[in-house]
């Protein structure tokens, strides 16, 4: 990996929640970045620093507990050690728990590469009276060690010079303590030993006391690395272990493995005995206190629902609330674009490119850029629970109920990110299940997410219920919330039993000490998430709202129609005309060329003065603008009057025919949309299931605003919008479209459309991320058909029952 | 080793756990497995009876032979337990703790 001689790498190990990530910070300031180690989804973050003219190149490890290969995070950090062969890892501690976090630094310390202990957390640990000598630790180890307190920044520089001593080879110290087995153990890991370094003959660069330990632990991905380098010998080095083993178990009544793991605690007393004195036994610490009330039988869970629910009411309020503020100024950015392909040539038709450009790709990004804020304030929440340490004790409380459905306790936050209650998204709810260890658990997790009440589903729901249910509105909303909760339980039950391979992963998790967080630490976990979720999804939201646009739109409605519609609206112009007078000299820019520029004049004049209304002054600038600009087209778009008051009759006369033009305009074009979505592709796939959606009581309106969801939920009231030809500017009157199109609905059509939209498929965003997460492509596809299935289904069996019985 | 002399062993070695088991039930603390522990008790671990990825996972965290163990709570629904072991704490589920057998004091 070096390219120069002065350029180290850094690697960086510990425990979850030692503080790693902090002294990452610490040492690398704001030159970091984020990606996955290769092939997996493990999160791989470096950074850089320099010093003394080295630069180096630090990287911050999974934390995990040991270094097994049970585990992706435990493979990845070791392999990391192994194959890119840093020129030092660091392991950080928890000063304040060290006997259990000395059990990894062994493990590490045995794979033979510099080393060097970073004895974080020095404040917790003074706090409850733990005092550690350093120095003498140091000497237990044989490693250097620094003291630091991460999150104030101290030990920074004392830090980066024992980096610097050791990758130089100047610190002295370089004879690491080795774990003695005992004499159960150390006569055959020589032997092995030998016997390794003969078998891998110089083909798999390990240190051979690692590898023989691993292979007397059953480590799997190392005998599957020795069946390779010994295949051709039925009676080779694995076999020899397989019978040394059972040997041992007879001889001893126990594994080696338990041998080993137990010599590992008895090194870790012994250096804790020689180097930390206990001064005086704090008894209740102040963790233990706040335990006491949060887990408390009857507080805990009303403390739990509390928190739950500020929780939500902060996202949904607040991050809504910015959004909504935030919006108008993102909505802007539209009109750069707008104004780089200039007003249409044609006043019934867009420009193609520009519709392109303008309905599919930045529609597309604005309707993600507009979660942007709920996103931060989603995360920057996540980050306080995760921090603070209450996030487990959620987990810790939760875990009985879900349990049953083959869930756990850590999937709690996902869920309700998911939208358990009402509005939520499934791509943060997604990517939280990276905190779960119990692979099973996080796979049915990630499936069920779809099912959860995500925030796109919310305005569909308003609509329905507005329409048919408005005299209970909350009712039906919290039965629909009941409805999916219950329905996503059983789905994960029956996944747990059917689908989802292997064993559950034991439950023992850490109750960490409580936090407070750091402010800096909190944003800086919210920027990198929604960042990181921002880079995934805006590329393949581009990608299909374009395809969207495409099957809404062509292959159009043929010249003959296309015509017919020129000549409607050749008459409403010459209506233009003569409704303005014979005379009137403002309808000669009634004609052609000027007429289009006429409109795009008043449309921009109708965006400025609703953008700067209830400004007076402002407004009365606009105006002094607009009229310098054209003083004619000002006339007629002002209502006949100038900027002074003075009247102009013409123009007023014209005025007022322009209005009618441009009522019957937008008719016309609504018209021809409509005829337009009529004969799309995505019409005609809609009318194609139609025989199958009917027994559901969908019509192929309602199947093409579905197909069109895949891009993302928020679209489907738009679409609705759109194939009803409801102009959303008018205001929302879309349920009273459709109520008079649709007169035949019955409830019964209300409830299975809702109980399918509840049920919906994930969007292609929720996709991307079950893919990644998930590592596999069956898994993803599996979660875009299920839903829609089992929703059809219900639905179907809903609305037959309904429509017979009722 | 002579395979009758290993065999004898064996046996040897099961008659003195057994001994020391009983004897251990009546001298000392009482053998039982982690989950029957009432809050605020302590115990020592005596073995832990699980193979595999759960065995190593269980002495990653610390549950190991000769650990001195602390029940400190019950999970609000019974389930999990609040466990003290090296120095922190641990959330562990009755189906688990069930495997841990061991020896009140
Ligand atoms: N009191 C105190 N808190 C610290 C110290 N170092 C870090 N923390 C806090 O400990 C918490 C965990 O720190 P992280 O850096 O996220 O820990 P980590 O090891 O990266 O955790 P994982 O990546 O989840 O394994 C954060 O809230 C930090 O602010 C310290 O020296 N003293
Ligand atoms: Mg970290």
């Amino acid at each position: 990996m070096k390219q120069q001689t002065d350029f180290y790498t850094v690697g960086l190990a510990g425990q979850p929640n030692v503080g790693k990530s902090t002294i990452f910070n610490m040492l690398t300031g704001s030159r970091q970045h984020i990606a996955n180690f290769p092939g997996v989804t493990v999160e791989k973050k470096e950074g850089r620093y320099g010093l003394n003219g080295k630069r180096f190149q630090v990287v911050d490890l999974p934390g995990t507990y040991s270094l097994t290969s049970y585990s992706l995070e435990e493979r990845v950090s070791r392999d990391f050690i192994l194959r890119e062969k840093p020129d030092i890892i660091l392991t950080t501690v928890d000063a304040s728990n060290l006997e259990r976090n000395l059990y990894l630094v062994f493990q590490v310390m045995e794979m033979e590469r510099p080393s060097g202990l970073v004895l974080n957390m020095m404040d917790v640990a003074r706090n409850r009276g733990i005092r550690i000598d350093p120095d003498k630790l140091e000497k237990e180890l044989g490693i250097p060690v620094v003291e630091t307190i991460g999150n104030k920044g101290r030990g920074s520089q004392e830090l980066k010079q024992m980096i610097d001593d050791v990758v130089e080879g100047r610190s002295d110290l370089n004879r690491t303590r080795r774990i003695d087995y005992g004499e159960m153990l150390e006569p055959i890991l020589e032997t092995l030993e030998a016997e390794i370094g003969a078998v891998t003959n110089g083909r798999y660069d390990v240190p051979a006391r690692w590898a023989a330990i691993k292979l007397l632990e059953k480590d799997e991905e190392i005998q599957k690395r020795f069946a390779k380098l010994d295949s051709s010998k039925d009676s080779g080095i694995l076999s020899y272990v397989d019978k040394t083993i059972e040997n041992f178990r007879r001889t001893h009544k126990k594994s080696p493995a338990k041998i080993i793991a137990s010599k590992r605690y008895q090194a870790a007393a012994d250096v804790i005995e020689a180097s930390v004195n206990k001064e005086q036994e704090v008894s209740r610490t102040l963790t233990d206190k706040i335990d006491s009330l949060v887990l408390h039988r009857v507080a805990g869970p009303l403390i739990l629902l509390g928190v739950l629910f500020s929780f939500y009411e902060l996202t949904m309020n607040l991050g809504t609330r910015l959004a909504d503020w935030f919006f108008p100024f993102l909505s802007r950015l539209k009109e750069p674009v707008d104004m780089l392909f200039g007003a249409s040539p044609d006043l019934l038709r867009d420009n193609l490119l520009h519709s392109m450009v303008s309905q599919g790709v930045v529609t597309g990004v604005l309707s993600i850029l507009y979660y942007v804020p709920i996103f931060l304030v989603l995360f920057a929440l996540i980050a306080i629970l995760e921090d603070s340490g209450y996030m487990t004790r959620v987990a810790f409380i939760m875990d009985r109920v879900l349990r049953g459905f083959g869930l756990h306790g850590q999937s709690t936050l996902p869920l309700i990110l998911g939208g358990v209650i009402v509005g939520g998204c499934a791509v943060p709810g997604v990517m939280a299940t990276r905190a779960m260890k119990d692979e099973k658990a996080r796979l049915i997790t990630i499936l069920i997410m779809p099912l959860m009440n995500c925030l796109a589903k919310i305005p569909f729901y308003i609509l329905i219920v507005g329409m048919f249910f408005a005299a209970n509105q909350g009712l039906i909303l919290f039965s629909i919330s009941i409805f999916t909760f219950i329905t996503a339980l059983l789905v994960a039950k029956a996944f747990s039993r059917y689908l989802v391979k292997g064993e559950s992963a034991p439950f023992v998790m850490e109750l960490p000490a409580y936090h407070l967080p750091t402010v800096g630490g909190v944003l800086r976990r919210t920027i990198e998430r929604t960042w990181l979720f921002i880079k995934k999804v805006i590329t393949i939201i581009l990608a299909v709202m374009v395809l969207v646009w495409f099957f809404v739109l062509f292959p159009g409605i043929g010249f003959e129609r296309e015509a017919v519609y020129d000549t409607m609206m050749n008459t409403e112009i010459r209506n233009m005309v003569q409704t303005a007078g014979q005379g009137n000299r403002f309808s000669a820019y009634f004609e052609n060329d000027s007429l289009v520029r006429l409109m795009e004049f008043s449309d921009r004049f109708k965006r400025s003065r609703s953008r700067n209304a209830g400004d007076k002054e402002a407004l009365a600038s606009l105006k002094k603008d607009f009229e310098a600009e054209n003083r004619d087209f000002f006339l007629i778009v002002n209502g006949g009057k100038d900027t002074e008051g003075a009247k102009y009759g013409d123009a007023k006369k014209a005025a007022n025919a322009l209005k009618v033009f441009q009522k019957k305009l937008k008719k016309l074009k609504r018209e021809r949309k409509k005829e337009l979505i009529d004969s799309s592709y995505a019409a005609m796939v809609g009318k194609s299931l139609e025989p199958v959606t009917l027994w559901a009581g969908f019509n192929w309106k309602i199947n093409v605003a579905v197909i069109s969801t895949f891009a993302a939920k928020e679209s489907l009231v738009g679409t609705l919008g759109m194939i009803y030809s409801v102009d959303n500017e008018e205001g929302n009157n879309l349920g009273k479209t459709m109520k008079s199109m649709e007169s035949g609905w019955t409830v019964w059509h209300a409830i299975s459309i809702l109980i399918l939209v509840a049920l919906f498929p994930p969007c292609l965003a929720t996709l991307i991320m079950i893919k990644t997460e998930s590592n596999s492509y069956k898994w993803a596809i599996f979660a875009a058909t299920y839903p829609i299935v089992l929703g059809f289904i219900l639905a179907a069996i809903v609305f037959q029952f309904g429509i017979h019985l009722f | 080793m002579d395979e009758n002399l290993e065999f004898l062993g064996e046996v040897f070695d099961f008659r003195i756990v057994l001994v020391q088991r009983s004897k251990t039930n009546w001298k000392r603390g009482k053998v039982t497995t982690l989950n029957n522990l009432k809050p605020g008790q302590s115990a020592r671990i005596i073995d832990v009876d699980l193979e595999g990825v759960e065995l190593q996972r269980l002495m990653d965290m610390g549950f190991i032979e000769n650990t001195i163990v602390k029940m400190i709570r019950n999970a609000p629904l019974l389930d999990p337990l609040d466990i003290e072991v090296r120095g922190y704490k641990a959330a562990i589920r009755r189906s688990e703790a069930q495997h841990i057998e061991v020896e009140m004091i």
